[in-house]
This record gives structure tokens, C-alpha cells and sequence, in this order.
């Protein structure tokens, strides 16, 4: 039974419907994402190589070349057996740099919009008979569905209007799930699943097809080898045909590098390494299992009389006549062929739409709607595409092989072979040498391949002796070599012979394998971002630049307000890069240097190394030989730099910050990732002007620098040198922290002064010792010799006066002799209780006091490692100290109890209710002639004293002022503490001694 | 440059195996056919094993 048109079209439609669920919900995450981000759905996807023609055309260059049809996949295979130097390379650019088509990867590479456009011209053109193919395999097999014994004319009308029902079909489903979204760094998950599917679909309907023929056909495993393992095979290529074979394998691989369908999946879809990895032989094994049942059914149709090649698969299913085959048969078809018309056209579309269409509009016209016009233009396009292809079936000679169309293709995309090696490994490769060997192999390909091919024959082709062995093989063989040949070497000479720029030559470095671009550091005319958006808006329109540069800001972790020259740059870099992917690398690159201009070309000769530092830290795995030892000896002497004990900078002539080590952050407080390419001047004052101010001198050394920083008072000392490096106008600086040493010395210099003091205590104390006793004893003589009340009271005065002196002078003896050290502790035990006691008693006599209660909360059994005498007197320099500090009628306290954290020392505290000491004097208490008393109340050599004894019991003191009071909502801070903790006397046995 | 030993072993073995593979792949029947087939399949076999290999000591 034959299929009605109806029936044709509702399982054509229904197939494409089920097609686009498995993309939607692909994208929209139904189903499980292991699943559609497996390895396995990728290398299926990448199936898109075998097209239609793999299903109904393959036998026909299998019945025309013989086994030579194998190199229609090894051509394939050989690109991706060479993943690592071919594949991976160019994955690693395009990814970076966000190119999605082999247009923008050549008008990239050698930095011209021309070069994109003849790229897009050829590959446009080249394309169009692969995109006839599968419209004409649709056609054809969905006109042998419907009837089989329509005559030649009647077939004709038949398979137009199939063809246009096809093309109307796959134009919606193109639009619909190829096209929604402009973005290149979108994920075309949904596509991905989809064609993944297809590739399931007709890989299993050919070897259904393959392994039924083979069954039914030949019977027997005897009668396959009779009949086709050991028959002769007369179609093996004989001696000139090895020359088709030859460049059949060469014009295939070019292909599979050029064809825009693989380039869309290979490059521009977020693969990764790994799947690229499971793809160098993932997808030769897929088509390993394509091209094994081609052979068996051309000879299985052969058997049963079919004595043409093409569509050898439907000869055998009407020769079988099953209708179940038929419909397997138009699926695997339909699969093959709506996959790859459908990834052929986006990425076509965008090519042209990029190259070709872009380059002659203005933005400044469509401003804000940019996204939205480019989405109407491409899907514009992918349906022009589409049906330039049909026109191209329509007008194509009715006895044509399918092998003819698919070489027409393959010649026209291996056009680009010569440029593509370039972009990897020539770089000195320029961009007139690509443009005049594109042109020239181009030329040659359309005028006597393609058009003739058409019926038409403009020129005859010229028959060059050097082409005289290929006389005998086919026009599309010589034609093919004739181009390749003519491209290569008008390539080759003309980047000889003509200069390649500075640009170009960048660009190379980019694209070389293992060679990390080297980026200059130029300078920018920006303040901050905000001035960047700015700018960008005046050529791309508000809305358009204020979205990329979100975007970009995003993508890079950036503030709104940077300001960092470095970072202004990469924000530079970004947004090229992600307007690369909008409107192709020489729009992006036109627009970025109208709007975002260098002021000058590079600092100097220098490289950005804070960006080729990022970079080799990511690249470091990718590293081998040579370069990997050389990466190994650059950390070796970065981590020494780093961990220097003294701080290092680094500053560009426009004072940017290249170089700020840990020690220099330690030194500064500044992180070095938060200053790194950041301008001088946006340090803080003290170390902008400082670092300022010493780079611009002339001195190359400043000793003992003090800067006063939040922080504090920082003495430093700098050093600086010159960039010995050519071509490098930068400034290094050593920094040197002596902050320590510098307060260490001031110590020093102050315990020498309190050394000296104390030596010059004991010799003053000597010598006025003796004279002052003289006095004394002189004015108590004199209140015997004299009755008069002036003279008694003077006398008295004198006497009075005389013990004072002579109370500062043992006071200066005593601070002497406790600077020496002389009383060792343990050298006896004191209560402590009783020398509070003692002490109470001698501040008691002095009648002219403060009328202050002196309170002993000692308790009586605890006694320390102390001398009793000593303690006595640290007890009355300190009761004294807090009479004169409490008002009159207040009490003062004196109390011991057992440390809280150490129950061999005891703490004892004195406390007065006086108003309390000022913080800043605190630190200051316990130095020699420091006194907050009025003039001539105090000589300032108590608590030094004090101080002295307690360190000498080995114990301490501290000082707590103003005391929290009980309830501090209702009276204010006041009165102070002094703590002592002093260790408590043992015994021989160790155990504490109780009084 | 990075040195890519596993190809340039494939190349060296294809140069200096190709009188013999050549004779053996082309002769005079379809046998052919299997042939190159099996030959294929074997590369496959050897990129997926350098694959593996490689996979192996980029985690180690």
C-alpha cells in the first residue's frame, strides 16, 4: 500500500512536533539533566555531519569510487583524531574570545571585516547545495512513499511541491527552536537534544535498512561472502582514481573543519573539554556504524538489478515492499536531513547576518530594539537561506548525482583550509594573503565548478601541464586541486612578501597553540565604568550599553565604580568579547575603538603582567616541556618575592600598581588583590603621598621615613631602583618596616636615662646626706641658744624642712637600690595583713592629713614571698597616694584574697573613692617624676618605687581607674584600684606558709 | 609547542605500515570493505585508550 499526501504530511509534522518537545523539554530541564548534558547526547549531536546524504547519497559515491567512499567519513575522523592540535586550539580561542562561526574565527584571526565577509560569501554559497541535498532526498523519498510509478515529468511537480512543503515545515521549526534567543553564550540545550534524537533516529533506521537488505538479500552468511566479499569489485579505484581518493579525503577533512553546522556545535555551544575528549572518538565510532551497512546495500540493491548509486536504500525497500521499512526508511531521511538543514541555516544566518549584512547598517538608528532587530534579522535569514536552497534544487539538471552536489560542497568549504591552518600555525600569516587566496581558490571553485554545474559554462577551464596527471580523473577533481593549490601558494606569498601589523600579529599569538596571548598595557581615557557606559551608549544606544556593561561587570565580579586602570581594561576586553558574540569580532572591535579608544598606544613595551598572571594560573595544567619548566622557575621566583621579608612594589610610569607582595600588604594594611592594577594614587594618603613623594625624588634610599598612618606611627625604610628591563619604564620599591626596632630603641634609651637617674639618686643622696644633717643639727642648736619666738619658730621650720629633704633623699636611695636588684625574692615571707597594718599606722601620725578611714580587709593567715619592710613601704606609697586622691570623710580599702586563676599568689587591692585617673595618664604612672599632685606635694618617685619593689617580689601591678560602680545608671564612674599580685610564701616542702 | 607523541606515533606507524596495509586493504574483492572497517575500528580503539590514559594522568 502506497501513503496518501495527507498522511505523508501529518507524519512529516508530527515527527517535527515530537522533535521540538524533546527540545523544549530538554530546555526546560524534563528531562533529567545527566541526561542531556551526558557526553553521549553531545557526540550524537555532532551525528549533524552525516546529512541526508549520508542515507540516500553515500551509495553513489560508494558505486562511483569504490571503497573510496570511506573517505567521506575518514575525512571527518581525521579532524577529530587531531583534537588535540586542531580541534582543541581553536575551542580554547573561540571560547574565549565568543566566536560562533569560522567567519569571525578568521576576521578575528587576522583582524579584518573583509576577511569575514569573503569567508561568509564562500561558505553561503558552498553551503547551498548541501542544503539542496536534503531537500531533494526529503522530496524524493517522500514522493516514493506516495506513489512508485508516477513517470519522470510527473515526479518532477511532485517532488517541488514536497520540497516546498518540507521547506515551509523546517523553516517554522528552525525559527522556532533554533532561534529564540540571540546570545551565543546561550546553551542550546533543547537543539542539542533534538539533534542528538535525529542522530538515534537515522542511525538506527540504516542499520534496520542495512542488516533486513543483507537478510533478505543475500540469505546466508555464505551467500553474503560469495556474493559480496569475494566478488571482484569493479569498482575498485583504479591508479588515476587514487588521485580523487586523495583529494576527496582532502576537500572531506576541510570540510569537516569549515562546515558551519559542525562549527555552530564544536565551538560555539558550551561542549568543555571533557565531551570534546569522548568526541575524538566517540563521534568516528558513530560514523563507524553509518558507513557499515553502505557497502552491503549498494550490493544488495546491485543483486536485485538496481544499477544506479543514489538511493540504492529505496530501491531496496521497494524492492523488499514493506511498508514498515518505507516509513523507517523516510524517517532516517527526514532525521538526517531536517537536522542538518536546520543547524546549517542558524549558523549560516548568523555568519551572513554578522559579515555581510551588519557591517553596511548603523546602530545609532535601531538603538534601544538592537536584540530584537538582530533576532528578526537572523530569523530572516535562516529562512532566505533555507529557500535559496530550494531554488538551487529547482534549478539543478534533472540527471544529477547527489555525490556531485555534496563534492560541490566540500570543494567550496575546503576554500577556507589554507587560512584556518594559518589561524594555528603560521604567524606571520596576514590578512591580504588570506583575502587574496580565499578569492583566488574561491574564484576558481565558482567559475568552473559550481556554476558550471548548473548548465552554465562561463570560461573554459585552462589545462595547466602541471595538472596534466589528473587529465583523466573528474572536473571536480582537478577543479579542486587546482583551487586548493592556487589559494595555498597566492596565500603563502602574499603573507610573505607583504607586511604583517602589529595587530595581526597579536591576534596570531592568540590563536598559536601553547603560545599565551601577550597583552599590552595600554592606557585609558576612563575614569570609572560609569563613564565607560557613558561612552559605550553615544554608539550602541542607552539600553544596549547599559546591558553589556552590567553584563560585563558581572561576568568580570566587578563594582559599578571601578576605577582600577586594570580592571577597566578587562572590562574593555569583556564587553568587546561579548559584543563579539552579538555582532561578530569586527563590529565589536570597531565599535569598542570608536567608543572605548586607547589615548596611547602600550606603556612602554610592557606586557599586562597582572592579566598574564591571572592566565598562566588557569593555564598552568596545559603546560608542558619546556614551557612548564619555565612556568615552574616563574612561581618558584614569584613565591620568593612573595614571601619576602620585606616589602615590594612595582609601579608603571603612569603610576599604575603592577607588583605589591605580602610583606607590603602586612606593612600597609592593603590587600595586594585590592590594589593590583589599580592606580597609585587610590592607596590611602598617607602611603599615595608617601610612595609618591619618594618615587618622584631624587634619592634612592630614605632612612628611618615616619609615617603616620590610621593605624599608627610607622617608621620605614625605602629603597628604590629602575626597571632594568628594556623597554620597561617602571619603578621598583623596597620598603623596610623598622616600626619595631625604632620603639625597641626608644626603650632602650629610656631604661638608660632611668639607669643613669638612679645612679645619679644614689651619689646626689650621698652628697646632700651629709650637709643637710649639718643643717638639722644646726637648727636644733639653735632652739637652745635662742629664746625668741621668730627664731624658735624659724628653726623649727628649718628642721621641718631638712627631714623633708632628707625623706626625698632616701626615697631617690631607695629607688637606686631597688634598680639593683639586690632583694631576691623568697628571701623571706611578710604577712600581709600586719604590714598593711603597719603601714595604716605610720600614715595615721601625720596630723596635718586628709581626715580619711583607712580600712584593712586583709585576713591574717596569708603571707607572701616578700620583705617585710619593702612591703610596707609599697603598702604606704600607695595607702598615701589614695588618701590624696579621696575626698575628706571617704574610706579607703585595703584587701587580700587568693588569685582567681592561680592559687599560689594572692591579689591584693587598695581602693579610694577619689575622682579617678585620667586614661592618657595612666600608662605613665609608674615612670620616675611622674606626679598628677600639685607642685611641691609629691616628688613622683612613689609608684616607680612601687613598681621597682613589686617586680622585684616577682609579682605585678596594675592599675584600674575609674572603677564601675555598682549601679551605673545612678552615680558616674569613679574611684581607682590598684592590683597587686604577689606569689605566697612556702615552705621548705612547698607548702603555702600561714601567718 | 606541545609534543602530541600519540599522533605522531599513529603518523609513523601509517607511513611505515602503508605498503603492506595498502596491498592488504586493496584487494581485489570487497574484503575491503571489513578491512578498512577493521582498521578504523582499531584506531578508534587506540584514541579512546590514549583518551582513558591521559584522562588518568591529568587526575593524577
Amino acid at each position: 500500500m502506497n501513503f496518501n499526501s495527507a498522511t505523508l504530511l501529518f507524519i512529516t509534522i508530527a515527527y517535527l512536533f515530537f522533535l521540538f518537545w524533546v527540545a523544549n523539554a530538554a530546555e526546560k530541564k524534563l528531562i533529567p539533566e545527566r541526561i542531556v548534558s551526558h557526553p553521549f547526547i553531545y557526540v550524537l549531536a555532532l551525528g549533524v555531519y552525516a546529512s541526508g546524504f549520508a542515507y540516500f547519497g553515500i551509495t553513489g559515491l560508494a558505486a562511483q569510487y569504490g571503497i573510496g567512499y570511506l573517505n567521506y567519513y575518514l575525512g571527518i575522523c581525521a579532524v577529530f583524531f587531531l583534537t588535540p592540535v586542531l580541534i582543541r586550539p581553536l575551542y580554547h580561542v573561540c571560547k574565549t574570545y565568543r566566536l560562533s562561526s569560522i567567519a569571525d574565527l578568521l576576521s578575528f584571526r587576522y583582524r579584518s571585516q573583509a576577511v569575514g565577509g569573503i569567508a561568509s560569501i564562500i561558505m553561503a554559497l558552498a553551503m547551498l547545495p548541501l542544503i539542496a541535498i536534503q531537500i531533494e532526498v526529503v522530496a524524493e523519498s517522500a514522493s516514493f512513499l506516495f506513489t512508485r510509478t508516477l513517470e519522470h515529468g510527473e515526479r518532477f511537480y511532485l517532488h517541488g511541491i514536497a520540497g516546498l512543503l518540507f521547506c515551509i515545515l523546517i523553516a517554522i521549526s528552525t525559527v522556532m527552536f533554533g532561534s529564540r534567543t540571540l546570545n551565543a553564550r546561550d546553551s542550546h540545550r533543547g537543539l542539542i537534544a533534538a539533534l542528538a534524537f535525529e542522530s538515534v533516529i537515522k542511525l538506527i533506521a540504516l542499520l534496520v535498512i542495512g542488516a533486513v537488505a543483507s537478510y533478505a538479500i543475500f540469505g546466508s552468511w555464505d551467500s553474503f561472502r560469495e556474493q559480496f566479499l569475494d566478488a571482484p569489485q569493479s569498482q575498485l579505484p583504479k591508479q588515476a582514481d587514487q588521485n580523487s581518493l586523495r583529494i576527496m579525503f582532502i576537500s572531506f577533512f576541510g570540510m569537516a573543519l569549515a562546515l558551519p553546522s559542525a562549527f555552530q556545535l564544536l565551538y560555539a555551544e558550551e561542549s568543555g573539554y571533557k565531551k570534546l575528549r569522548i568526541a575524538s572518538w566517540g563521534l568516528p565510532l558513530f560514523l563507524l556504524a553509518m558507513s557499515l551497512p553502505i557497502a552491503p546495500l549498494l550490493w544488495a540493491a546491485r543483486s536485485t538489478g538496481f544499477e544506479g548509486g543514489d538511493y540504492a536504500v529505496l530501491h531496496i525497500t521497494q524492492y523488499l515492499n514493506s511498508d514498515a521499512l518505507a516509513l523507517i526508511v523516510f524517517l532516517g531521511g527526514l532525521s538526517a536531513a531536517s537536522g542538518t538543514i536546520m543547524v546549517s541555516t542558524l549558523s549560516l544566518a548568523s555568519m551572513t547576518l554578522t559579515h555581510l549584512f551588519l557591517p553596511l547598517l548603523s546602530f545609532r538608528k535601531q538603538r534601544d530594539d538592537v536584540y530584537n532587530w538582530l533576532l528578526r534579522a537572523r530569523q530572516t535569514l535562516i529562512v532566505l537561506s533555507i529557500f535559496a536552497g530550494f531554488v538551487l534544487y529547482l534549478l539543478l539538471p534533472h540527471q544529477h548525482q547527489l555525490s556531485t552536489l555534496m563534492l560541490l560542497t566540500t570543494s567550496g568549504c575546503a576554500q577556507l583550509g589554507p587560512a584556518i591552518i594559518g589561524v594555528l600555525y603560521w604567524p606571520t600569516a596576514n590578512r591580504r594573503g588570506a583575502i587574496y587566496g580565499m578569492i583566488t581558490g574561491g574564484s576558481i571553485w565558482l567559475l568552473w565548478l559550481l556554476i558550471p554545474s548548473l548548465g552554465f559554462e562561463l570560461f573554459p577551464r585552462p589545462e595547466l601541464p602541471m595538472f596534466r596527471a589528473l587529465y583523466n580523473d573528474a572536473n571536480w577533481v582537478q577543479v579542486t586541486s587546482f583551487a586548493l593549490v592556487a589559494n595555498s601558494l597566492v596565500f603563502a606569498l602574499t603573507s610573505l612578501f607583504t607586511k604583517t601589523s602589529r595587530e595581526e600579529k597579536a591576534a596570531a599569538a592568540t590563536c598559536n597553540i601553547d603560545d599565551l596571548n601577550r597583552p599590552g598595557r595600554s592606557r585609558l581615557n576612563l575614569s570609572n565604568a560609569r563613564e565607560m557606559g557613558e561612552r559605550l551608549s553615544e554608539h550602541l544606544g542607552h539600553a544596549v550599553a547599559s546591558q553589556e556593561l552590567g553584563r560585563a561587570l558581572t561576568e568580570l565580579n566587578l563594582l559599578a565604580d571601578e576605577n582600577r586602570p586594570y580592571a577597566l581594561r578587562r572590562l574593555r576586553d569583556q564587553i568587546e568579547v561579548n559584543l563579539s558574540g552579538l555582532m561578530g569580532p569586527s563590529i565589536a572591535r570597531r565599535i569598542i575603538d570608536n567608543s572605548l579608544p586607547y589615548t596611547a598606544g602600550l606603556i612602554g613595551d610592557g606586557e599586562d603582567i597582572t592579566l598574564i598572571e591571572t592566565r598562566l594560573e588557569t593555564y598552568q595544567a596545559n603546560l608542558t616541556g619546556l614551557a612548564a619548566d619555565l612556568d615552574s622557575l616563574r612561581r618558584y621566583h614569584r613565591e620568593t618575592l612573595e614571601q619576602l621579608p620585606i616589602g615590594v612594589c612595582s609601579l608603571g610610569s603612569d603610576q599604575e600598581i603592577l607588583l605589591w607582595n605580602k610583606t607590603m600588604s602586612a606593612i600597609s594594611g592593603v590587600a595586594s588583590h585590592q590594589v593590583l592594577g589599580s592606580s597609585m594614587l587610590d592607596l590611602p594618603d598617607a602611603w599615595a603621598n608617601c610612595l609618591l613623594t619618594f618615587g618622584s625624588c631624587s634619592d634612592v634610599h630614605w632612612s628611618r621615613h615616619e609615617l603616620n598612618t590610621p593605624a599608627g606611627k610607622l617608621w620605614l625604610n625605602l629603597h628604590k631602583t629602575e626597571s632594568q628591563i628594556q623597554g620597561r619604564d617602571e619603578l621598583i620599591i623596597v620598603v623596610e618596616d623598622i616600626t619595631d626596632t625604632q620603639l625597641l630603641e626608644s626603650e632602650l634609651t629610656h631604661q638608660e636615662r632611668l639607669a643613669s637617674i638612679g645612679r645619679l639618686a644614689a651619689g646626689v643622696a650621698h652628697e646632700i646626706g651629709n650637709p643637710v644633717t649639718g643643717i638639722a643639727c644646726l637648727a636644733q642648736n639653735l632652739r637652745y641658744e635662742s629664746d625668741n619666738p621668730d627664731t624658735l619658730e624659724s628653726a623649727e621650720q628649718i628642721v621641718k624642712q631638712t627631714q623633708r629633704i632628707t625623706s626625698i633623699v632616701q626615697s631617690l636611695v631607695n629607688f637606686a637600690h631597688t634598680g639593683s636588684n639586690h632583694h631576691a625574692p623568697g628571701q623571706g615571707s611578710a604577712n600581709v595583713q600586719h604590714c598593711a597594718e603597719e603601714a595604716i599606722q605610720l600614715l595615721s601620725l601625720d596630723r596635718e592629713a586628709k581626715h580619711i578611714q583607712f580600712e584593712n580587709r586583709c585576713d591574717p593567715q596569708y603571707c607572701v614571698q616578700a620583705d617585710t619592710q619593702r612591703l610596707v613601704q609599697v603598702f604606704v606609697n600607695l595607702l598615701s597616694n589614695a588618701r590624696d586622691a579621696s575626698p575628706n570623710g571617704s574610706v579607703v580599702t585595703i584587701a587580700a584574697e587568693l588569685a582567681e586563676h592561680s592559687e599560689a599568689h594572692l591579689q591584693i587591692t587598695v581602693t579610694d573613692q577619689g575622682e579617678g585617673i585620667d586614661q592618657s595618664l595612666q600608662d605613665r604612672l609608674f615612670e620616675p617624676f611622674f606626679t598628677t599632685k600639685e607642685p611641691g606635694k609629691g616628688t613622683g618617685l612613689g609608684l616607680a618605687l612601687v613598681y621597682s619593689i613589686v617586680k622585684d617580689f616577682s609579682g605585678t601591678i596594675t592599675i584600674e581607674s575609674p572603677l564601675t560602680p555598682a549601679s551605673p545608671t545612678l552615680e558616674p564612674p569613679h574611684g581607682t584600684r590598684v592590683w597587686i599580685l604577689l606569689p605566697l610564701a612556702t615552705d621548705t616542702n612547698g607548702d603555702t606558709l600561714e601567718g | 609547542m606541545r609534543t602530541h607523541s600519540t599522533l605522531l606515533f599513529i603518523l609513523f606507524m601509517l607511513a611505515i605500515l602503508e605498503p603492506g596495509i595498502g596491498n592488504w586493504l586493496f584487494e581485489e574483492s570487497n574484503r575491503s570493505w571489513y578491512r578498512f572497517h577493521i582498521l578504523w575500528g582499531l584506531l578508534i580503539l587506540f584514541i579512546f585508550f590514549n583518551s582513558l590514559r591521559q584522562r588518568k594522568e591529568n587526575e593524577l
